[in-house]
């Protein structure tokens, strides 16, 4: 069965059809929500009601971008509103207009518990930005109106998340910082 | 030794080390809320018929009502295109025997004994 078939066959709520989207697709979500929420069985929770929100809400997806995305989108936001939920959020370290200069080399391999382990030493402030704009791919200013914080906010817990990650591996580094406004609408 | 990663880079692409088959028990939950939800749905769009059963016969009603309304005024109009003429109808001939049956009834009428008007203080008494 394509993908189409099964979304087809999901927004006619055939429950088999659901189930094997569920299959294909949970490994994938689950990974996205332990990535923002550290316990398990609070991630699990996440799990359940992002699925429950795309089962209900497939009328929504036109097949503009890929199905994959639309959906992690969705296990995103749900994750972000538990650890709202939570007062989890942290973002009291502002270091103003700064902007890291270079990709910073690092000779690393990782397996999944040392990522989860790494992700989990963060606070939950820098690991959400951190999630958004490195893995999720969402620019500053999107996740500064996600989270209700300024961009500039939201720069420098990418910053300080990048260091104290770099800084968990073990590496020489000297985070360069570069006080920028000019070069903000390109970094957005 | 790898080459060197930028750490975004290396998280990229690490994350799928962290696919993992969630416990069974969540397709469960999921099931359960999805049969929740539809149960309910169920029950609003059952709501909704009831609801819009009794709304078309309302209307219908209505509208009778209006269309009646509507033809009770309409009639005088109707009254004043209709014409009106006055005939003469020539008595209809009697037949013979019920001519007879009406003066034998008119007869047994007029042979009736005449009661009496009575003051106070008097008594009225059948005799045969």
């Amino acid at each position: 069965m394509t993908e189409e078939e099964l979304i087809q066959a999901c927004r006619k709520q055939q429950r088999r059809a659901q189930q094997r989207l569920y299959d294909r697709y949970s490994p994938v979500l689950f990974g996205v929500c332990k990535r923002y929420i550290s316990r398990n069985e609070d991630a699990e929770d996440v799990l359940v009601e992002s699925f429950f929100k795309i089962f209900s809400n497939l009328e929504q997806y036109k097949g503009e971008g890929s199905f994959e995305g639309w959906m992690r989108r969705i296990v995103a936001n749900e994750a972000l509103m538990f650890l709202r939920r939570r007062n989890l959020f942290q973002f009291d370290i502002e270091i103003g207009d700064l902007e890291i200069a270079a990709p910073t080399p690092v000779h690393s391999e990782l397996a999944a518990q040392d990522i989860l382990h790494l992700l989990n030493q963060l606070p939950t402030g820098y690991r959400t930005v951190f999630n958004l704009y490195a893995l999720e791919g969402f620019k500053h200013r999107e996740i500064a109106a996600m989270l209700g914080i300024s961009i500039n906010t939201s720069k420098s817990q990418l910053a300080l998340a990048k260091k104290k990650l770099q800084g968990m591996l073990g590496m020489d580094y000297e985070e360069e910082v570069v006080f920028t406004e000019q070069n903000d609408q390109e970094e957005l | 030794m790898n080459a060197p990663k930028d750490v975004f880079d290396l998280f990229r692409e690490k994350e799928s080390l962290l696919y993992e088959m969630p416990a069974k028990r969540n397709w469960r939950r999921i099931e359960r809320r999805l049969d929740l939800a539809q149960n309910r749905s169920r029950h609003t769009l059952g709501t909704r018929k009831s609801a819009l059963v009794g709304s078309a016969l309302v209307l219908t009603l209505t509208f009778s009502g209006l269309a009646t309304l509507h033809l009770y005024r309409q009639s005088p109009l109707r009254l004043k295109e209709t014409t009106f003429t006055v005939e003469t109808i020539a008595p209809a001939p009697v037949d013979p025997a019920t001519g007879t049956f009406l003066e034998v009834g008119r007869a047994i009428q007029a042979q009736q004994a005449h009661i009496p008007e009575g003051n106070p203080g008097q008594e009225l008494i059948v005799r045969p």
